[in-house]
């Protein structure tokens, strides 16, 4: 009776039935009563009985006592495969490589030719494979494995076509993955797990992940974070964890592993220089270890100073000076060292020195010892020759061609004024300085429409914005004249009604020096910015804007720059696939519209570009590559028209996160495999043929009933009784 | 004809000479945004002693320092835009005055709040009258940022000369007072009569007597009155890293 259940086919159901039962029952007890003159106690019981037998059969006729059953039929359905090709099916246990288990298996199963799947590899996506020929072709070298992702892809509609069962080939190493989390249901098809190598554990000790911040600040300790594990037999040895910088070791812990093997690992490091940082965590490799490669781990510490160091020279106080320096002061990302001339050859303090609060300028300590600390130099109406500076200014040529920074802000003591035509100075100067000469009266700034997009000069969203809000500031007043705009130079704002050379004299000019960046600002009354009367006019939120933009321009904040891309991962393992997407603009931050770029690899592998893609309408560029076959620091390079645009870092590991941890999960497996009507199988070698596996599927194929009671026999047992009960009763005398 | 050319030569370096102990400017004219003014506060009374006391402060300052300030400097009233010609505001009276308009209070609250720095001088050195008239009107603009005694070790005691304690044309209380906003003191109230200390009249004379520490005194409130002048341009820049070890030097080698 597996399956059935009954229904009553009288009409108005379980309340008749009962109706109709009580009457019945009511009838047979008056039946009894009515016996009860009969002195023969074998004839009053067998009345009794008859006629109580012959109700009920009346009974369960009138109630039409009907079974019903569902019924499925089994049709033949597909038969999906999904192959693991992540680079955990490369390693070798005991038994072997788990691939080549793999490759037999399929060998075995086209042999056998009865069956022909629809192929899925899974890792870090799933994709459609041939067949044909896969036995030779399997090589698995994805980074990921991702079996929710794939099973739910066979089960789903995204398999195209009604399948009867699903055969999934892995190693099971994908610790996230959970059976319940699968939608499975009574027509799903069945889902047989072999788990390869689940018959030969692995003997492995890991560092899984590292955890450290991306940015860490010299002088500052940063806490890189290693999550450590062991299985198998390596699960009671000792676990020691190394910390390496460059060549050397730092540190070493021994680690205290929890009842799962695994222990989280801290170590404290101080960067003490500006750059990349690369430490490697390390389990010294021991000889039972089957899986070296997941013993190092690398982190990348891109190492800044926790603050802008910026230093700002004044040749005297002014307001422009003054606002200046409060709002470098202000900025908390800004670590300021000013020095202003208070006092020159010529002032008469009427003191004597002990009465003053004056320094001597300690142009030494600034430009021989700590120069190279700054990250910015800002000489702000400063004039070099009276403070016998001439020995010094080679130095910050030669800072700003190494990569640093440099303003000189306008004055009577700036450019010509301040004799810097023919110096070093002038070399990395975006301008050509020429004979003095100054420009007085007042002026509104306008931004160059070329370069309204520039970081430095967008106050607005959009250029007709970033033009009406220059238009509104206050105006400034006077301009120092210079002779010309070097090549390559970049004019952000100009005067509007003087000329130089036919062209609006330039107020602003940027550009690059070597691997470093300068500014000119001819004018010293930014400041009339921040202070002024009117409330719509005073752009004090500007005047911040514009000075903060400034600083982190000259010091390549990346957010600032005209070309970006990322990866979309920092780290990677041999041969992976690095997804790379970036936005490409010209100097004049413009997008570069359908530009063909070249994605290339540093340091290369060889002199072909990694990969040639062409920029969308928006300058958007998005690229796959390969990583590099050596595990270390990598850098993408983008370029246009042969020329670096830009750059982005990342790490090659021989393990990597696929490696990383190896838990399998086969009980999940089998989970999945049991809910689905499958079969699940710990290694390959009682993995029966793939005919056997590709069973056909169950389909509803409507309900199926039957009336026990309504048949000629039971009617005639009914009449039967009924007749003997009359035929008796009216023998025995009675009606 | 050797008279001649003698004469001619002589009178071109009698010339040359008279020329030569006429001021020069030290800087070439690059408009007047640069320069600093110290702007007189025009409340319609003693504005011209006021600008009077500019000049001769601008002018100490620019004898005595690397600043560069407008010799002939302006006025300016709370209530009109040309207040914000210059972050320097001089507010000097010796007498009460009527309560300021809406507008100038407005303007300035305006004026502190965007930077400005403002010097209020008493002149009565000890009178009622203009003293209570500006802490009521300074309670008006600023009722959150009341005036305060400003601490002997303040950076105006050493933004260019040492200084123990401020003097005017009195000695008057040993301490300024100042409103701080931010991390820097906007207003600066002293009741010493700082500009007395500094006038001159036309022939170049000391119009006051400086009381009760005379000539010396009169230095040490010349030198204050740059200190101010160089606190409003610097801010705290002497409290900088830099220059610590050498101040702590000098002090400790003055005591």
């Amino acid at each position: 009776m597996d399956g059935w259940q009954w229904q009553l086919g009288i009409a108005g159901g379980a309340l008749t039935a009962w109706v109709l039962g009580v009457a019945l029952l009511v009838l047979w007890l008056f039946e009894l009563r009515s016996m009860r003159g009969e002195s023969d106690r074998k004839r009053r019981a067998t009345l009794g009985a008859l006629g109580g037998l012959g109700i009920l059969c009346v009974y369960l006729l009138s109630l039409q006592v009907t079974l019903v059953r569902e019924t499925f039929e089994e049709i033949a359905g597909g038969t999906v495969l999904l192959l693991d090709n992540s680079r955990s099916m490369t390693l070798s246990g005991a038994r072997g490589s788990r691939a080549d288990a793999v490759r037999s298996l399929i060998a075995e199963w086209q042999d056998d030719g009865r069956v022909n799947p629809m192929v899925y590899s899974f890792g870090s996506s799933t994709r459609g494979v041939a067949w044909d020929g896969l036995a030779a072709s399997y090589r698995p070298t994805d980074d990921t494995t991702n079996l929710r992702e794939a099973l739910d892809h066979a089960l789903g509609k995204d398999a195209g076509s009604e399948i009867g069962s699903v055969v999934v080939v892995t190693d099971g190493a994908d610790s996230r993955f959970r059976a319940d989390s699968l939608a499975l249901d009574a027509e799903s098809p069945a889902v047989h797990a072999i788990i390869v190598g689940g018959d030969d554990p692995l003997d492995d000790q890991a560092v899984v992940s590292l955890r450290a911040d991306a940015t860490a600040y010299v002088g500052v300790p940063a806490i890189i974070r290693a999550n450590v594990r062991a299985v198998g037999a390596l699960r009671d040895r000792e676990l020691r964890v190394q910390l390496w910088h460059e060549s050397r070791i730092e540190q070493e812990v021994v680690a205290v592993l929890d009842a799962d093997g695994r222990a989280i690992v801290s170590f404290e490091v101080v960067p003490n220089r500006v750059g990349r940082a690369l430490y490697r965590v390390l389990i010294p490799e021991l000889r039972e270890d089957e899986v070296p490669a997941n013993n190092i781990r690398a982190a990348l510490l891109r190492v800044g100073r926790e603050r802008l160091r910026a230093l700002l020279v004044a040749g005297r106080p002014s307001w422009d000076v003054r606002f200046l320096r409060d709002f470098l002061k202000r900025d908390g990302s800004v670590d300021l060292v000013s020095f202003f001339i208070l006092r020159a050859a010529s002032d008469l303090t009427a003191a004597p020195t002990n009465e003053l609060a004056l320094i001597p300028f300690p142009t030494d300590e600034l430009f021989r010892e700590h120069l190279g600390s700054f990250d910015v130099v800002i000489f702000q109406n400063f004039d070099y020759a009276p403070y016998e500076m001439a020995t010094y200014l080679p130095r910050i040529h030669d800072y700003v061609q190494r990569g640093g920074s440099f303003v000189m802000i306008g004055g009577d003591r700036s450019f010509a004024e301040g004799r810097y035509a023919g110096t070093p100075l002038e070399a990395i100067l975006p301008v050509k300085i020429g004979a003095p000469g100054a420009l007085e009266g007042s002026f509104r700034a306008e931004v160059s429409k070329r370069l309204s997009r520039h970081p430095i000069v967008a106050l607005g969203p959009d250029p007709a914005l970033t033009r009406q809000a220059w238009k509104s500031l206050p105006a400034l007043r006077g301009a120092n004249r210079i002779a010309g705009v070097k090549d390559g130079a970049q004019v952000l704002l100009h005067h509007p009604r003087a000329r130089l050379d036919g062209r609006k004299l330039p107020i602003l000019v940027v550009g690059e020096a070597g691997r470093g960046r300068s500014a000119a600002l001819m004018v010293d009354a930014s400041w009339r910015w921040r202070f002024a009367a009117d409330d719509v006019t005073v752009g004090s939120d500007e005047y911040e804007l514009f000075w903060d933009r400034m600083v982190r321009w000259l010091t390549r904040d990346p957010l600032l720059e005209p070309a970006r891309i990322s990866t979309d991962r920092e780290r990677y393992g041999i041969g992976a696939k690095i997804d790379v997407s970036g936005l490409l603009r010209d100097q004049r931050y413009e997008p570069m519209k359908n530009a063909a770029a070249e994605l290339s690899i540093e340091p290369s592998e060889g002199d072909a570009p990694a990969a040639a893609v062409e920029t969308d309408e928006d300058g958007q560029i998005r690229a796959e590559l390969s990583a590099p076959t050596e595990s270390g620091a990598y850098e993408v390079v983008a370029s246009v028209e042969g020329e670096e645009v830009a750059r982005e870092v990342f790490l090659v590991e021989e393990g990597g996160d696929e490696l990383a941890d190896l838990e399998a999960v086969p009980d999940e497996l089998r989970a999945v495999a049991e809910r689905s009507g499958g079969r699940s199988f710990l290694g390959v070698s009682d993995v029966p043929p793939l005919s056997e596996l590709a069973s056909t599927t169950r389909r509803a194929a409507g309900l199926v009933s039957k009336q026990p009671l309504s048949t000629p026999w039971f009617i005639f047992l009914t009449i039967a009784v009924l007749g003997a009960t009359w035929v008796l009763r009216r023998r025995w005398g009675r009606r | 004809m050797r008279a001649v050319f003698g004469v001619r030569w002589g009178r071109l370096f009698l010339v040359l000479a008279c020329l030569s102990v006429v001021p020069m400017p030290r800087a070439m004219a690059f408009g007047d945004a640069a320069g600093v003014e110290l702007v007189s506060l025009d409340l319609g009374q003693g504005v011209q002693e006021a600008r009077s006391v500019t000049e001769r402060l601008a002018w100490e300052v620019r004898k005595r320092s690397s600043v560069e300030p407008l010799l002939e400097p302006g006025r300016a009233r709370l209530d009109k835009a040309s207040l914000f010609r210059s972050p320097f505001l001089y507010w000097r009276g010796d007498d009460e005055f009527p309560p300021l308009s809406d507008e100038a209070i407005e303007g300035l609250r305006k004026y502190v709040h965007r930077g400005g720095f403002i010097l209020i001088d008493d002149a009565t050195a000890g009178g009622e009258g203009f003293d209570r008239a500006v802490r009521r009107e300074l309670l008006r603009a600023f009722p959150a940022m009341p005036l305060k005694p400003i601490s002997r070790d303040h950076t105006i005691y050493r933004s260019f000369y040492l200084l123990d304690r401020p003097v005017g044309r009195v000695e008057g209380p040993a301490y300024l007072e100042g409103v701080t906003y931010g991390d820097r003191i906007a207003i600066v109230y002293s009741r010493h009569d700082l500009g007395g200390a500094l006038q001159r009249d036309s022939l170049g004379a000391w119009s006051q007597a400086v009381v009760p520490g005379g000539e010396g005194q009169r230095e040490r409130a010349i030198r204050l009155g740059v200190n101010l002048v160089l606190y409003a341009l610097c801010t705290d820049y002497k409290d900088d890293q830099v220059h610590a070890p050498f101040i702590m030097r000098r002090r400790g080698a003055g005591r």
